[in-house]
């Protein structure tokens, strides 16, 4: 049996988590992972019982989802917070939970309500270790997994500053060599992650942790398998990591790519963040360590440096977001989302605008400036003003920067 | 000891403005064998190499190797004292800090200009083979920057097929300027492939202030590569500018 390729987003959030778009249902995410070109997403939030009625009216193939005229599959998953004292203090952290049916979801649902009250919300806050969580989720089967999630994230990660811990072990404790794979987030890459020896083993996922329907893909995994199936998805995590390309935003664009203070407006990459001793030179208070500084902190490898089985990866930015600085208004605007499904009605999906459309082609409905920065895009060239401390990173509006300076071509000629 | 008398101050008023365009400060290497001086502008983006050979000048003595500092600003404007018809004279004593300037027409005009103690900054000249020589006319490749300065900032150059392409598009619109022999304008064209990069308008629009000294250009480019633009001096020597290009898909 010859393998496909399929585009897997794990970890979305439904209309039921907070701070939600009330358009995360079924046929509105269907609709939009068509047409951005992700065949697989998981469907957030299986702990949330209204959620989970909805669920329930879902036609199951091979141990995945779908509507009765849906394009989109959809794979059980959810995000949970769990909350415990290690080392004296608290350590709140994310875990994405993926499992094999939504009968395991109903039953690992109530097992996780003595923890804490499930339907307060989508997202719920558990008090109970990481281990605990594996342990509670494993009873349903080694097909069941915890990934830990946006790992480096300042709140609410497993490495995260403010309470994280500073290896997998000190979370997930006995429980560990049930993790098979972390979440990159936003705001880091596979090479910051490959700085981390510790985490070579691990299977690298991104996934977009939308909260609204055009985020949706905005991070995502290629997966190559032979058969569209759960079991088929969660083998290729587990135990064949060659097998996963992950499709990356550039991890500046993230919140909490740097040091920084959102108040003061001041960021800091890590060096001088260092220097600074975290302190925001401009009030004095503690600014939010970023996720560059903390993969500082952990790295046991030199920049470029990482494993001999990496994974490879695609880093490339949303379409929203360059039709947004073309535009000229803001990515939510009606103008920019109008311009958005034109061309995406006109090509079928994001991903093919985004990464096999000819250029010529682009040209005739996106116009010449537009494909000028989605062939950049292609390229990587997009430069990005860093987010920090919760503010998204900026494309440079005057994007159009210069490669190199003279000196340069005047060294590399020597 | 350096002494040297231009013929016409009005060329050397033209060569100072052509090294102002793109430096402030900049030091003029004298020795037996003329004036060099090769200078790398703030952003260090493009350079500017001129080369006056001794025989450019009516009358030429420089006992050793002089470095001579200026403030090319100061320079213009005394430059911008000199009438068409004088004779230009320049003087540096063997150690001093100051350069004599000397208008010589109908009444002789000494200026003397405190010179810079700047090091000498080592630059060498970009090592490039080029794909793409295109010699034209100085106005016409003026015109066309021109041109496309009024709908964009940087401009895109290419020649295929006996042709030199200068376009640009932008927020205010879209220009193409085709320059072909049957015009006159484009003189030789000599391509190993078709070649295009992006450069920026204003820096071009700088380096065009050499085209009062010569009325052709040398155009040398290759796609994404450093751009050389040539003027040949009519005194004899040549004004050789350098321009990093700007990213493909500007």
């Amino acid at each position: 049996m010859s393998y496909m390729k399929i585009v897997v987003d794990l970890h979305i959030h439904s209309c039921y988590s907070r701070a939600s778009s009330e358009d995360m249902r079924f046929q509105n995410i269907d609709r939009i992972a068509s047409m951005k070109g992700i065949d697989i997403v998981g469907t957030g939030d299986f702990t949330y019982p209204k959620w989970r009625e909805e669920m329930k009216k879902l036609i199951e193939e091979n141990g995945l989802y779908r509507l009765e005229e849906g394009k989109t599959r959809f794979i059980i998953s959810g995000e949970v917070c769990t909350t415990f004292k290690y080392k004296g203090k608290t350590r709140r952290i994310h875990h994405l939970i993926i499992l094999p049916s939504i009968e395991v979801a109903e039953e690992l649902s109530n097992r996780l309500s003595v923890y804490g009250d499930l339907k307060s919300d989508g997202r719920p806050n558990l008090s109970m270790t990481g281990a605990q969580l594996v342990e509670e989720v494993m009873e349903f089967g080694e097909d069941c997994m915890v990934i830990p999630a946006h790992i480096w994230t300042p709140w609410f990660s497993l490495f995260g500053d403010r309470g994280g811990v500073d290896s997998i072990e000190e979370c997930y404790e006995d429980q560990t060599p049930h993790i098979y794979a972390i979440e990159t987030g936003l705001s880091s890459d596979p090479p910051m992650n490959w700085r981390v020896s510790a985490l070579d083993s691990y299977t690298l996922v991104s996934n977009s942790d939308s909260h609204s329907l055009l985020k949706i893909g905005r991070e995502a995994n290629i997966i190559e398998v032979k058969e569209l199936s759960y079991n088929e998805i969660i083998k290729t995590i587990m135990f064949n990591k060659c097998k996963i390309e992950t499709i990356e935003v550039d991890p500046a664009y993230g919140k909490y790519h740097w040091t920084g203070h959102r108040k003061c407006g001041v960021s800091f990459p890590p060096k001088e963040a260092k220097k600074l001793k975290g302190i925001c030179p401009v009030c004095g208070k503690k600014m939010t360590k970023g996720v560059a500084e903390r993969v500082e902190e952990l790295a046991d490898r030199e920049e470029g440096e990482g494993p001999k089985d990496k994974q490879n990866f695609l880093r490339i930015l949303p379409l929203i977001d360059l039709i947004s600085v073309v535009l000229k208004k803001e990515s939510f605007s009606n103008e920019v989302q109008k311009k958005y499904w034109e061309i995406v009605n006109e090509f079928g999906s994001e991903l093919k605008v985004l990464l096999e459309e000819p250029e010529d082609n682009l040209k005739k409905v996106c116009g010449k400036e537009l494909t000028e920065l989605i062939m950049m895009n292609r390229r990587n060239d997009i430069k990005i003003i860093p987010g920090y401390d919760g503010k998204y990173g900026e494309i440079k509006v005057n994007f159009l920067i210069r490669r190199k300076s003279l000196e340069d071509y005047i060294k590399e000629g020597r | 000891m350096f002494k040297a008398v231009f013929p016409d101050s009005k060329i050397w008023k033209d060569i100072i403005e052509s090294i102002c365009a793109l430096v402030e400060e900049g030091v003029f290497v004298a020795n037996s064998d003329g004036i060099k001086l090769r200078a790398m502008d703030p952003s260090r983006i493009a350079m500017i190499d001129l080369d006056i050979p001794k025989s450019a000048f009516e009358y030429y003595e420089c006992t050793k190797e002089e470095f001579i500092g200026v403030n090319f600003d100061d320079f213009k404007k005394i430059m911008k004292r000199a009438s068409s018809s004088d004779k230009l004279e320049l003087e540096k004593g063997e150690n001093e800090a100051r350069l004599k300037i000397k208008f010589k027409g109908k009444f002789t005009r000494t200026f003397s200009m405190p010179l810079l103690d700047i090091g000498k900054e080592e630059l060498s000249i970009p090592n490039i083979t080029f794909s793409a020589t295109v010699k034209l006319l100085a106005s016409a490749l003026e015109d066309a920057i021109k041109d496309a300065e009024v709908v964009s900032d940087f401009a895109k150059i290419s020649a295929e097929d006996e042709i030199l392409r200068i376009s640009a598009s932008g927020d205010r619109g879209e220009v193409e300027v085709e320059i072909t022999k049957d015009s006159g304008e484009l003189l030789s064209i000599e391509l190993k492939e078709s070649v295009h990069a992006l450069y920026t308008l204003s820096y071009l629009k700088k380096m065009m202030s050499a085209a009062d000294l010569s009325d052709v250009c040398i155009l040398m480019f290759s796609t994404d590569m450093p751009l050389r633009m040539d003027f040949g001096l009519l005194t004899g020597g040549k004004i050789t500018y350098y321009l990093a290009p700007r990213m493909e898909a500007e």
